[in-house]
């Protein structure tokens, strides 16, 4: 505890407040993902993946990319937030925003803070309360938990209806296509007497 | 209200009356007002205030009347201070004491309100180069409260410097500057408004300055301390007459928006910094209901939930001895702040053995039944202070690795600890579910069963979506590559509608979750209160 320790801390700060938190990645985006497609913007000095062990795993992945400037970094959450920044995964964009402390499972420990901690008795007249909280607490997490479940089937859902269309669209751009490949097209032009451009 | 309708009939006076409703001919509309000793005309502009808000508004007042039922009402249009419009700012770093006039069509622009809120006349003069205003001179310039040059629309959120010919259809002179003798006599009236201000606006300007937790950055520099003793001496002086202008907030928008912010930490250093914390425990962003919309990021909100209600619980119950376990484990906290320092090195060293397959490590403990998910803890506790916290708690030596929590504002922290054996992780649980562990601010830690995801291969990623290979064989290399590296999507590509379809299910998660926690800690708040309640008896 001393000046050595809120240095630490200060700079680690600092690195926070250059570091972007990148959410709704594909599990298949890598670093060097990463940083190419960062690279248009700003200046890459670090990227951190948060490693994913409780959820499932089709969850979307989240980054910590640490840039060079503060300003790059806003400028980059304004960006992703104004138009849909697509990194491997498309086509759902990725959301940016700025780092926090808590993020970061490896942060120094804020110089003069103090935790305690203490054990109620069966006898405290609080224990009942704190029994209450205990409940409420495991309550949330099983809400938490629901309501994630919920928003994975949402996201199946969109996905799945998007596939649809693009498939449809798909279809119909293979048929053009085949259509002017093989002649076909220029045929029934003849036939029509029409003019066919040639693409 | 019961109180000020009394207070009404001594200190309130209608001035000139200025005609009669259109609709309602019982509807009575005034030119002026006098309340609380202060004269009040049309288009001034004031000080509104209601009980539980953070912070004076300033609007301009643009109709006042009273209805047949004899409540007085005034219309006002709003003027934004920078912060609450700092996400449309971008850039750009407005003067200190710049405001934006509210216009266009939206919620924001103006709102009716009972008069009684007016607490006072603010002097705002129109810098703006537009010829319909009349140009103030240097020493008004300086007399002034606050300037405006540019108006912020609230149906398009953006800022412009050129005004419109109306603005909720009152005709946009009224805005400008005034004729001259009416700029004579706001500034007599500031003095007059000393006594009333005092209370409320240095509270609040030192509020302004120490409260806000800007979305952007969260840093914590050395102007911490100064501005929590200034909070201090703010609480502290409540009677006192400081001239009014001292009191307007001083310049704290530095090149980066810096503004100590009230993390938990802070709350659990002790300082005396209660009253004003009580009023952060009421305001979220939604309390403003009734005034304006204002427009706030939702994690700012995250941190400041923590009232001073477990603050003071936890003093209180350091000083009473009557949970001697409570005060051992002080001691040992005192003792144990030396203990912490001598730990540290070997944990290094056992780092560097093991440092490598953490993942590994999980599965292995999970397998033998050693691993035991610690949650509600802080978030922002580190894995060494869980680690302390463990050995404190049961004098067991662990390994302890946070979550980091990837949804912000969620408060509960999550920690993985790998105990030595198996017997040592199931008594700890079983403590942990029969006696209640409580930390500092209010928390129980609860203990489960850890469990680790199976390391699978990647399951199909919604959102992922993928076409044949064969068509793109036609196209050119560079085309290609661009397709597949990371890219902001054009509007003129089906891809681009999807993307928004996305980014709308983004938004309404984003939303539902806000609300999960908003809910989860209304209920938190409501049992730690009892909790300080029931100790007292």
């Amino acid at each position: 505890m001393g000046s050595p320790a809120e240095e630490d801390y200060a700079s680690f700060e600092e690195r926070v407040g250059r570091t972007v938190y990148f959410d709704n990645l594909s599990p298949q985006v890598t670093e060097s993902v990463l940083r190419t497609a960062l690279d248009q913007y700003a200046t890459v000095k670090n990227v951190k993946f948060i490693p994913n062990y409780t959820e499932p795993r089709n969850s979307p992945q989240c980054a910590l990319v640490e840039l060079d400037s503060l300003k790059k970094v806003k400028e980059i959450i304004l960006v992703t937030a104004q138009h849909p920044f697509m990194m491997t995964g498309m086509p759902r964009p990725v959301r940016a925003c700025p780092a926090e402390v808590e993020m970061f499972d490896d942060h120094p420990v804020k110089p003069g803070r103090k935790i305690s901690c203490c054990w109620l008795d069966p006898r405290d007249p609080d224990f009942q309360i704190a029994k209450e909280l205990k409940h409420i607490t495991r309550r949330h997490a099983s809400e938490a938990a629901f309501i994630h479940k919920h928003q994975m089937e949402e996201e199946k859902n969109l996905s799945d209806q998007q596939s649809l269309i693009l498939k449809g669209n798909y279809k119909k751009f293979k048929m053009i296509n085949s259509i002017m490949a093989d002649g076909t097209a220029r045929r029934l032009a003849r036939r029509y007497h029409l003019r066919v451009a040639d693409d | 209200m019961q109180h000020l309708a009394e207070a009404n009939v001594e200190n309130f006076k209608w001035g000139n009356k200025k005609g009669v409703g259109r609709i309602n001919k019982d509807v009575n509309f005034y030119d002026s007002f006098t309340y609380e000793g202060v004269d009040y005309f049309l288009y001034d502009c004031i000080y509104f205030y209601r009980t539980g808000d953070l912070e004076t508004s300033i609007g301009k007042l643009v109709k006042i009347y009273e209805t047949p039922t004899h409540e007085k009402k005034v219309k006002v249009v709003w003027f934004f201070r920078p912060i609450e419009i700092r996400n449309f700012l971008g850039d750009d770093k407005p003067q200190w004491n710049e405001v934006f006039l509210a216009s266009g069509q939206g919620t924001g622009l103006s709102n009716i309100n009972f008069l009684e809120d007016v607490i006072g006349k603010c002097n705002i003069i129109c810098t703006s180069m537009d010829k319909r205003n009349p140009q103030a001179s240097i020493a008004e310039l300086k007399k002034a409260d606050y300037i405006f040059y540019r108006t912020f629309d609230v149906g398009n959120f953006v800022i412009r410097e050129k005004f419109a010919d109306a603005i909720a259809g009152i005709k946009v002179e009224h805005f400008f500057n005034g004729k001259k003798d009416q700029e004579n006599n706001n500034s007599p009236c500031i003095g007059t408004n000393l006594k009333q201000l005092n209370e409320r606006s240095h509270l609040s300007s030192k509020l302004d300055k120490v409260v806000r937790n800007p979305a952007a950055d969260c840093k914590v520099d050395a102007g911490k301390e100064s501005a929590v003793k200034a909070s201090k001496r703010a609480t502290d002086m409540e009677g006192d007459k400081i001239s009014f202008l001292d009191v307007r907030p001083k310049p704290p928008f530095d090149s980066n928006w810096t503004k100590p912010c009230i993390s938990e930490n802070q709350v659990k250093e002790k300082t005396k910094v209660r009253c004003f914390e009580s009023v952060l425990s009421n305001s979220t962003p939604k309390s403003y209901p009734y005034k304006k919309r204002k427009i706030v990021e939702s994690k700012s909100s995250s941190s400041q939930s923590r009232g001073p209600i477990m603050k003071e619980y936890f003093e209180v119950k350091e000083r009473t001895t009557s949970d001697k376990a409570a005060v051992q484990l002080q001691e040992d906290k005192s003792t144990g702040q030396i203990l912490e320092v001598t730990r540290r090195p070997e944990a290094e060293r056992r780092n560097w053995f093991k440092n490598l397959p953490w993942e590994e490590r999980l599965q292995r403990a999970q397998e033998v039944g050693t691993l035991v998910l610690l949650n509600n803890l802080d978030p922002s506790y580190t894995s060494a202070e869980v680690e302390d916290l463990v050995w404190h708690a049961f004098n067991q030596k662990v390994e302890a690795k946070m979550i980091s929590s990837t949804f912000s504002g969620s408060h509960y922290g999550k920690a993985f600890v790998i105990f030595k054996s198996k017997v040592a992780a199931e008594f700890a649980m079983s403590e942990l579910n029969r006696r209640c562990l409580l930390l500092g601010d209010g928390r129980v830690v609860t203990a489960s069963k850890g469990t680790v995801r199976a390391p699978g291969n990647t399951g199909c990623f919604s959102g992922h979506l993928i076409i044949d290979k064969v068509v793109l064989q036609k196209q050119r290399d560079e085309m290609k590559n661009a397709v597949s590296t990371s890219h902001c999507s054009q509007p003129n590509t089906i891809e681009y509608e999807m993307a928004l379809q996305w980014q709308v299910l983004q938004h309404k998660s984003d939303a539902w979750w806000k609300a999960l926690y908003q809910k989860q800690r209304a209920e938190i708040q409501n049992c730690r209160s009892r909790l300080k309640k029931d100790y007292i008896i």
